[in-house]
């Protein structure tokens, strides 16, 4: 792996035993063989029990593939995100449970999510009301990672329980249309679930952040934190794609061109591209998924208009970002406003 | 698959010698024709028939247990295989005048298959109704594989809104109230968590055996997520539902569950939400089924809300 530039879908950093152990165990007891569950992968159950295998991205969405496909009736991600957090990586699962509130567990998600969910991102901000938790799969695609998505939110929300939050007032969002299994969200969820939504996240009331947490110790949870620090190369802790996502966001009135993206990432523009496809996804998607994302965050927080956002993201008039909203979602913003509350 | 195989093994065997004996005795007694003697339309139209018979043979062995049905079918299929076969091989070889065996074997399986094909598919339809007996609080008048519940048995929430959808329909007809109970198990997420997903399975089933016991026949119970059941009360009024739910409560919580790896018992309860479709629900646009549903489901979080404020 270069330092510097996230990893790409072909780099063996993942534990095998520490992700795909659970799912083969789950499989089974569901009448799956694990090697059915490895088809395609190049992966042998054998290996994984050894507890050395490291897999690449690639391998682990193909065994979720698999997953979703062979493994009857609709919850099995939803089992298999509870045992996600507070995980197996020693370091990241001691400073969960040392967490003394929610909002420690998700700062602590938000920076070293990798070493228990290497395959998303998690990003927190905060409006007067609420703390919208964003949930950013590694190839930089809401709507293709179904699967990957039920199993974070059903691991956040299992830990959250778990460590004695209360997970009543969650509003979660859902960038796909409605699956045909909805009551399984309903009933590992709770009631407010919003599909096609067009971001991927969840809405966490600002009181329930700082409620404690009956076994939160925080000079432990401090410690473990700074060891996480070191185990985790900074930089690498996130894929390609949103790496490039982050870089564009945080300069989404003038973001930068590919070119000069490239350039940053020490890379020629082509082979950014191709490392970019690699993740089947572009640099248009990743800089149009920004702007949607941050639309949709302010429609939903603060009901900006139109006129608004053309402004916060440098349309040159309000027609022009309708056009993009309405190519990015389907909808024009009002017809989103109006069908989805908050 | 090997141990569904296993139990065959007699009768499998059986057979196999069975063909053997007769391939031998045909070649070594017959006469063999050469290739421009033989018929290929009549192989192909026989061969057809004896490739059929084996087809239905192995489904019946992969998918019936063993018993008097399975071994009454498999004795009619066996003897039109050997029936078929021996015309088969009446097209490549030649069998003298005085060799009648040859016919006997064509024609003698024949009758014995069917009356054994009868006598079996007379034994299976009482087996089926026995069947039926037990299934009926599980599936109620319609089977459709695709909605079984692998886990528990049950039906699934596809299922569960088609039955409701008819069942509304049908009832709201004849001026009947229809009850829905939405039975969840409190605490399942540590259930899972402390004894592993095989013992929550466990779990999960032997409560559908103990629901089912008490419901009336008419009831339906399905599966519907994760540890959610739901229950529909045909022609039950808000009071019957009500006191239904009590008594489920109650048998839920006398239940000793047994982990796997211990004797000592633990105890679970259930929180159960109750709505009854009638004239409080009615709003247009939406279908019934859902707000029925919707209904339910709302109720159990109310129910859920006040026992977490009660033990807080």
């Amino acid at each position: 792996m270069i330092p510097g530039i996230g990893f790409e879908s072909q780099h063996k950093f993942i534990p095998a035993h520490q992700q795909v152990l659970a799912l083969a165990e789950l499989a089974q007891n569901r009448g799956v063989h694990p090697d059915k569950l490895l088809r395609g992968t190049g992966i042998f159950y054998e290996d994984i029990c050894s507890a050395q295998l490291l897999i690449n991205p690639k391998q682990m969405l193909l065994v979720y593939k698999n997953a979703e496909r062979l493994i009857e009736g609709k919850e099995v991600a939803f089992l298999y995100g509870q045992y996600l957090l507070p995980g197996h990586q020693a370091l990241f699962s001691s400073a969960m449970m040392a967490a003394s509130n929610t909002q420690d567990a998700l700062t602590l998600l938000e920076n070293f999510g990798q070493l228990a969910l290497p395959l998303m991102q998690t990003r927190l901000r905060y409006d007067d009301r609420d703390c919208f938790v964003q949930f950013l799969p590694a190839s930089g695609d809401d709507y293709q990672s179904r699967f990957l998505i039920e199993t974070v939110v059903a691991a956040l929300i299992s830990v959250c329980r778990l460590l004695g939050g209360s997970t009543l007032g969650w509003r979660f969002l859902f960038a796909y249309p409605t699956p045909d299994y909805p009551e399984q969200y309903q009933v590992h969820l709770g009631d407010h679930i919003t599909f096609d939504a067009h971001i991927n996240g969840v809405f966490i009331p600002r009181e329930h952040l700082s409620a404690l947490w009956p076994r939160g110790a925080t000079a432990n949870f401090d410690m473990a934190c700074s060891a996480c620090q070191q185990a985790l190369p900074p930089l690498a802790q996130q894929s390609l794609a949103q790496q490039v996502y982050q870089m564009l966001l945080v300069q989404i009135q003038q973001p930068p061109g590919l070119e000069l993206v490239a350039q940053m990432l020490e890379l020629s523009p082509a082979s950014l591209k191709r490392k970019l496809k690699d993740w089947g996804c572009s640099y248009q998607q990743l800089l149009d998924a920004a702007r949607r994302h941050m639309a949709i965050y302010y429609i939903r927080t603060q009901g900006m208009s139109s006129e608004q956002l053309a402004f916060k993201l440098n349309y040159h008039d309000k027609h022009n970002f309708k056009r993009s909203f309405k190519r990015w979602t389907g909808l024009t913003p009002a017809a989103y406003t109006s069908l989805s509350p908050a | 698959m090997n141990a569904q195989l296993k139990q065959h093994a007699g009768k499998l065997i059986l057979l196999a010698i069975i063909i053997h004996l007769q391939l031998l005795l045909s070649l070594s007694f017959g006469e063999t024709k050469s290739w421009s003697q033989i018929d290929w339309l009549d192989i192909a139209g026989e061969g057809g028939a004896v490739w059929l018979c084996l087809v239905w043979l192995a489904l019946l062995v992969s998918v019936r247990p063993n018993g008097p049905v399975t071994n009454l079918l498999f004795g009619g299929f066996a003897c039109f295989l050997v029936a078929s076969g021996q015309d088969l091989l009446d097209e490549v070889v030649r069998f003298t005048p005085e060799m009648a065996w040859n016919d006997w074997a064509e024609s003698i399986p024949m009758p014995i298959g069917m009356v054994l094909m009868t006598f079996g598919m007379m034994s299976w339809y009482r087996e089926q109704q026995a069947l039926n007996l037990q299934l009926q609080k599980r599936e109620r008048g319609l089977r459709d594989h695709r909605h079984i519940d692998r886990v528990t048995g049950l039906a699934n929430a596809q299922y569960l809104r088609k039955q409701l959808t008819e069942e509304i329909e049908q009832a709201r007809h004849e001026q009947l109230s229809t009850a829905l109970l939405m039975v969840d198990i409190d605490g399942f997420r540590q259930v899972n968590r402390r004894l592993g997903v095989v013992d929550g399975d466990r779990l999960l089933r032997e409560l559908t055996e103990i629901l089912l016991l008490n419901l009336r026949r008419r009831d339906l119970l399905c599966r519907y997520a994760g540890d959610r059941f739901a229950v529909v009360l045909p022609a039950t009024c808000q009071t019957m539902a009500t006191l239904i739910a009590g008594q489920l409560e109650g048998v839920v919580q006398h239940f000793a569950f047994r982990a796997s790896n211990s004797d000592q018992a633990q105890f679970h309860t259930v929180s159960i939400g109750v709505a009854v479709d009638g004239f409080k629900i009615a709003e247009p646009g939406q279908p019934p089924a859902e707000q029925l549903l919707e209904q339910a489901n709302y109720q159990l979080a109310k129910v859920k809300d006040q026992r977490v404020s009660v033990a807080a």
